[in-house]
């Protein structure tokens, strides 16, 4: 089901007449709705990739709607700072609420293009309440979007996957410079971000940075790129803009594109920026990265996501919107068990805004199910393992993790029988480090 | 009931036609009579042949037929995930129910992770129930009747059978059979491990990448079989290229029935055909020839990148 | 107006608000009952003007409504004279964006088209079509292409002439899929051309069009190429055609390649023998050596139909040099579409040749590692049959099929068993025996169900063919032998094949040679085997219980047995058991 030719159904039919009328003159209701969303795909019976780059002749500016006000992401992060990455000449913003423990989790949150790291505002406030503030959240605005600058002269045009890996690496790495020191690091990105998050993981690896799981939110390569040909008609069906910043965040709940009314008003204010220009045709909020121009790269952006998914050496977390849509190889990858894989019902490509609670229970249920393999210094270990030795007797097994998830090493401890496996196995305090 | 009208309905079944809903109703009530009697560890004697997963590829549930024989003159023991994913999950559960109704003896289906009603409202049975019969009645029916189906079987006290692996909260049969199984499978515990657990490389036991269950290694399936004199573990669950997989030095096996699983996977099926001296061998079958599956015209997704 | 009334469309309106596309599809599907309930005159006036203003929905949704308003739906609004009120919602469809919303309006327009006076539709399609024609959306420009052919010839001569220059803008629109349009419908629309303007119209916008720069245009112009050549002369085909039929067959693009060769057999025809043996021979063998492999195999397919129009000489001087490289084709796809088709050359060879030139092709594709190919060859033997003859056919072909007996492939195994009892007639008894013999038992012994299952028909059907005595010695005696086989399956095989085999037998082989054994198998341990001989006795009961003799044996033999049988510890033994003695009750 295509949510946005949904969304614009339901906005369209919201302004049938809602009670049955005496006249069915559906046409001379409030322009307005109508207005905006007209240029949508699909949005009617004319061609959807008709341009709007004929903004229309603005119309009379109306008054900014408070309901749609933009709201503070301060309540949301405890800190929002510049990282200065002066040799990939970028100053990057991120958002970042520590964990209340300095080897605790943090959460690294990477946004889909066209957005911004404010996109995990209000989950990352439900993962600290959810966690009592064990587990902290640091999302970070990509290259071209939010508030990450450029520091170059030259023009900043790249955004070819491996240039905003890097970018995503540097971050972590200027914010935690000792890998050793450096929190269990859980990484989240949405759609292109799931991409870089999933590549970057192997890099941080090598690096001896602990990740203990990589979750990518509704992207698969598969049907990525079978959409991408159609990436430039949606694009198309986008405003240029808007008269202010109240009509792009009502713009983006109209459609259904967000369906969470706080969460828009904290994301989308990131997501636009003042035109500064004085042509009557140019509207005075425009986006802030120009979408078509990154087509370039989108190719680049989702090529090989799946096998490099499937093979990252973490645990690995599959999180789709509404529907089950697996390609080929993640098909057979999760029919071998190689992921896990969650569907959230009611929710758009937005999800982790649409439902910002659901995606935190399902991050901590996955932090609670890795925690115990959290021990800062050294091998962890995961499981006790019991089984009859050969000659009668019982023994033990400890098996050992490394960096989270490589399982390679093991040893065997010789014991005595434990009366309740279960008890040895559960009531045994994992996460002791040796 | 009559068996003549449960033969009609097999009848009708084979040739992927659907039950009324009402049939479906008295086929449900019919059949957990008959399982409410089956044991958690469900002794079946051979000769039987093993099969597993099926995911409403109902030709190539008939192709096994083919390759294996018809029911009742051959004994078929299917280890659950009847539904979900394949185009035709109605028919094919519909039609392995109707078979366990009619032989009760000849036939044993186990439960898998799929027959449940959590999994099956986001895999496509649910749905599917929706589109063929308008309501939700004939998906609630069945997965009602899911609660019953028995969580293994036991093959001449020889073979261990079961659609999922080993959980580390069971090490010995009558474990299992102490589980109160009527219930939709739980998120953790005994009996989602046994529906949800791999064999692994690795040794013990491991934390499962898929969310539920346990990796289970070598080790612990050779005591276990060992613990209760079992000869072989024989499991589902997992897709294998070539259709069934030894593993872990020939104590677990896996098989897989769906030959090019949800119709873009490439993979061979198999089943294991069990002789009356509990030997073994394998039958790969391919996908039937097929005129006409409806070519389903994804809609693209409106991904925003 | 009070509530009541409007009630149908509110509930119409109602649904289609529903977050399910199910149930919005449902409402579309209803709109003939809601038009029914509303009455023409408010169908008219409401529910049409909702449709063309209100809809705006998932494709699929789209998709139903268009294909509502051509299925007769004037007759709910008042009959044909008011059909025209529905081209303007269709109108609005056949602009949107998804291709299968726009077809299916033009197909609705058409049919409704169909029912308009010519006065409608001179006074509303010819402005519709000028409309969508002249769209500033190529959408609508695409879909009016679709339109032309259905209201050209309803118009008076006037308006043709428009006509024919609209048409003639398609074709050079500035956008590639308008131009696929028109080329995909200048076939159907320049049959209703009168004579002339097939030289003066049709052809300058099919020489446009074919010389297309985008291959996807060209690639539709084929089947202009084979209506215009249709409706011309032979001499003007000469004059006209033959640099386009060149240019198209010898494409630089596979696809319009590819076309071409697909659709082979209907250009030769559309051009007539004499061009077709002097100018297109040539060509054919070009696709034939294709360097893409669709090519070829399209082409292949068309090799018999093809040398239909060629003599003899022809075909072995030209083609059958072709079909020898083919055989031995890089590509499996290429090999299987030949094996398809090869058989049918060889009555056009006729029967010496066929033995010269086809039959040791024959025996290549038999043992071609693809089992489509050995498959399709096995499917297509008689055929060949009927040129040479079983006798030389199988002399040949025996040690092949001996080959293909244990073939890895179970449905070439089963095709080869299918073929078996017209080979054992014209072989004859002693060479069967000797040859095949073994080989049909063998199968028995198969390791797929369906392939056991076919060998014990074979049998029955050998039995049919060579007679009971034959039977009695050559085929009783091994299965019955495998009666006693320590393997269950075996002696499953057993019980079944004498319960297909029985009734083609005789008593007195019955009781002489197979009830023994079968009553043995009545206390098997494996109760499928039990209840199996319960199924075969039911058999033997309608087969030989109705007469004095048989009834005897029934009674002495065969009924202790059932009864013992009714009382079996296994439910499905007791079953079949008893079901066998209903029927007894009913034979005796």
């Amino acid at each position: 089901m295509s949510d946005l030719y949904r969304s614009t159904l339901s906005a369209r039919l919201a302004k049938l007449p809602a009670d049955i009328p005496s006249n069915i003159n559906i046409e001379d209701e409030d322009e307005e709705v109508g207005d905006s969303l007209g240029s949508l795909p699909g949005s009617g019976l004319g061609p959807p990739a008709m341009p709007s780059m004929s903004h229309r002749t603005r119309k009379a500016k109306k008054e900014p709607n408070p309901a749609f006000a933009p709201i503070s992401a301060k309540n949301f992060f405890v800190q929002a700072f510049q990282v200065a990455l002066p040799g990939r000449k970028l100053d990057c913003r991120v958002y970042y609420t520590p964990p209340k423990f300095a080897n605790g989790t943090v959460m690294v949150c990477q946004h889909g293009a066209g957005y911004s790291g404010l996109s995990f505002a209000c989950m990352a406030k439900e993962i600290t309440d959810l966690s009592g503030g064990e587990c902290g959240v640091l999302a970070i605005d990509a290259r071209r979007h939010g508030k990450t600058m450029s520091t170059s002269d030259q023009p900043d045009e790249d955004l070819s996957i491996g240039v905003l890996v890097d970018d995503f690496v540097g971050v972590v790495q200027t914010i935690y410079p000792d890998a050793q020191a450096s929190p269990n690091l859980i990484l989240i990105g949405h759609s292109m971000g799931g991409s870089i998050v999933t590549r970057a993981c192997t890099i941080l690896l090598d690096r001896k940075y602990t990740i203990g799981g990589v979750a990518v939110l509704d992207v698969v390569e598969g049907s990525a790129i079978e959409a991408l040909p159609h990436m430039n008609s949606l694009l198309n069906a986008r405003p240029d803009g808007f008269d202010s910043v109240e009509e792009a965040v009502e713009w983006h709940l109209n459609t259904k594109a967000i369906r969470n009314p706080t969460s828009a008003r904290i994301s989308i204010p990131a997501v636009i920026s003042p035109s500064e220009s004085s042509s009557p045709i140019v509207p005075p909020f425009i986006w802030r990265t120009p979408l078509r121009s990154t087509a370039p790269y989108w190719q680049s952006w989702f090529v090989g996501l799946s096998h490099t998914f499937l093979n990252v050496r973490t645990a690995r977390l599959l999180v789709l919107a509404g529907t089950d849509r697996l390609d080929k190889e993640l098909m057979i990858g999760q029919m071998q068990g190689k992921f896990q894989m969650i569907v959230v019902p009611g929710t758009g490509h937005m999800l982790h805004e649409d439902d910002p609670t659901r995606l935190a229970e399902i991050m901590s249920e996955r932090l609670n199910s890795l925690k115990f393999m959290k021990t800062p210094t050294g091998p962890q270990v995961l499981m006790l393992g019991a089984q009859i030795h050969a000659a009668g007797g019982w023994r033990l097994y400890l098996e050992y993790f490394i960096c989270g998830i490589d399982c390679s090493s093991q040893a065997v401890v010789q014991g005595y029988c434990p009366t309740n496996f279960e008890e040895v196995l559960f009531g045994y305090p994992v996460g002791m480090c040796i | 009931m009559m068996e003549s009208e449960i033969d009609g309905w097999i009848e009708q079944l084979s040739q992927c036609k659907q039950l009324s809903e009402a049939d479906v109703k008295r086929l449900c009530e019919k059949t957990r009579e008959i399982l409410m009697d089956e044991s958690n560890v469900q002794p079946v004697r051979c000769p039987v042949t093993v099969c597993g997963d099926i995911h409403g590829q109902f030709h190539d549930l008939s192709e096994l037929f083919r390759i294996g024989g018809n029911s009742p003159d051959t004994n078929y023991l299917f280890m659950g995930d009847y539904v979900d994913r394949g185009y035709y999950s109605v028919e094919t559960v519909t039609l392995l129910v109707a078979m366990k109704l009619r032989y009760r003896d000849r036939v044993t289906i186990l439960r898998g992770n799929h027959e449940s009603r959590q999994i099956t409202q986001v895999y496509g049975f649910y749905d599917e129930c929706l589109r063929k019969y308008g309501n939700a009645n004939v998906w609630r029916y069945f997965t009602d009747l899911f609660d019953y189906l028995p969580l293994t079987a036991l093959i001449d006290n020889q073979i261990f059978c079961l659609h999922g692996g080993l959980s580390p909260s069971i090490d010995t049969l009558d474990h299992v059979r102490s589980i109160d199984r009527v219930q939709e499978v739980p998120h953790e515990g005994p009996m989602c491990d046994l529906l949800w657990s791999d064999p692994d490389d690795r040794c013990g036991w491991g934390i499962s990448p898929r969310g539920a269950g346990y990796t289970f290694g070598q080790d612990i399936s050779e005591a276990f079989n060992h613990n209760n004199g079992l000869t072989l573990v024989a499991r589902a669950h997992q897709l294998v290229m070539e259709g069934y997989s030894w593993g872990q030095d020939r104590n677990v096996v896996t098989i897989f029935s769906a030959p090019n699983y949800c119709y873009r996977c490439g993979n061979q099926a198999a089943i294991m055909e069990i002789d009356e001296k509990l030997s073994y061998s394998f039958l790969q079958f391919d996908p039937a020839p097929r005129a006409g599956e409806p070519l389903v015209s994804r809609r693209v997704p409106d991904y925003f990148l | 107006m009070d509530s009541d009334d409007i009630a149908p469309i509110a509930i119409l309106m109602d649904e289609l608000r529903s977050e399910d596309v199910q149930l919005r599809l449902n409402a579309i599907h209803s709109i003939p009952t809601i038009a029914l309930a509303l009455g023409p005159d408010r169908a008219r006036d409401e529910l049409v003007p909702f449709l063309q203003d209100s809809i705006d929905d998932e494709d699929e949704v789209l998709l139903a409504l268009a294909e509502e308003l051509g299925r007769s739906f004037e007759q709910y609004i008042g009959g044909s004279e008011y059909a025209h009120l529905l081209l303007a919602p269709l109108e609005n469809l056949s602009s949107v964006e998804e291709t299968l919303v726009r077809d299916k309006a033009a197909e609705s327009i058409t049919k409704i088209a169909a029912v308009l006076s010519n006065a409608q539709i001179e006074e509303y399609c010819i402005p519709l079509l000028k409309r969508l024609s002249g769209a500033e959306w190529f959408t609508s420009r695409t879909s009016s292409a679709a339109l032309y052919p259905a209201v050209y010839d309803r118009v008076p001569t006037a308006i043709q002439d428009d006509l024919r220059k609209g048409y003639a803008a398609l074709g050079s629109d500035d956008t590639p899929m308008v131009r696929r349009a028109a080329a995909k419908w200048l076939g159907p629309l320049l049959l209703k051309f009168s004579d002339p303007h097939i030289l003066s119209d049709a052809l300058p916008i099919y020489r446009r069009l074919e010389s297309d720069d985008q291959d996807s245009v060209r690639l539709l112009t084929v089947e202009d190429l084979i209506a215009i050549a249709g409706k011309l002369k032979q001499s003007e085909i000469k004059e006209q055609l033959l640099k386009q039929i060149r240019h198209s067959i010898g494409d630089k693009s596979w696809r319009v390649r590819y076309m071409a060769a697909t659709h082979f057999n209907e250009l030769a025809k559309a051009v007539g023998k004499e061009i077709t043996r002097e100018e297109l021979i040539g060509q054919y063998v070009q696709l034939l050596k294709d360097n893409e492999a669709e090519v070829r195999t399209a082409a292949s397919s068309q090799i018999p139909g093809f040398s239909e129009l060629l003599e003899k000489e022809v075909i072995l001087a030209r083609i059958v040099p072709c079909v020898r490289d083919l055989s031995q084709d890089s590509s499996q796809h290429v090999r299987a579409a030949l094996a398809m088709q090869i058989s049918g050359l060889a009555p056009l060879l006729g029967r010496e040749s066929t033995i010269e030139h086809l039959l040791p092709l024959f025996l290549q594709l038999l043992k071609d590692d693809f089992p489509e190919v050995r498959l399709n060859i096995i499917s297509k033997l008689e055929i060949v049959n009927n040129v040479i003859g079983i006798e030389l056919l199988s002399e040949n072909l025996l040690p092949a099929i001996v080959e293909l007996a244990e073939d890895k492939s179970w449905r070439v195994r089963q095709a080869i068993i299918e073929y078996i009892p017209p080979l054992a007639k014209q072989l004859g008894k002693p060479f069967f025996d000797e040859q095949l013999g073994n080989l049909c038992m063998s199968w028995l012994g198969d390791t797929v169900y369906s392939i056991r299952e076919a060998a014990i028909v074979n049998l029955k059907n050998l039995t049919d063919v060579f007679g009971v005595d034959w039977s009695r010695s050559a085929i009783v005696p091994k299965v019955m032998g495998m009666g006693q086989h320590p393997n269950y399956l075996f002696r499953m095989t057993t019980v079944q094949a004498i319960t297909i085999i029985m009734p083609s037998l005789n008593l007195d082989i019955v009781r002489s040679e197979i009830i023994e054994s079968l009553l043995q198998l009545a206390s098997d341990p494996i109760p499928n085997i039990r209840f199996n001989v319960a199924k075969s006795l039911e058999v033997l009961l309608s087969a030989y219980g109705n007469t004095p003799e048989g009834e005897a044996f029934v009674q002495q033999r065969i009924l202790p047995v059932l009864e013992q049988q009714k009382n079996d510890q296994d439910a499905d033994v007791r079953y079949f058991a008893a079901r066998a003695l209903q029927k007894v009750a009913v034979v005796t």
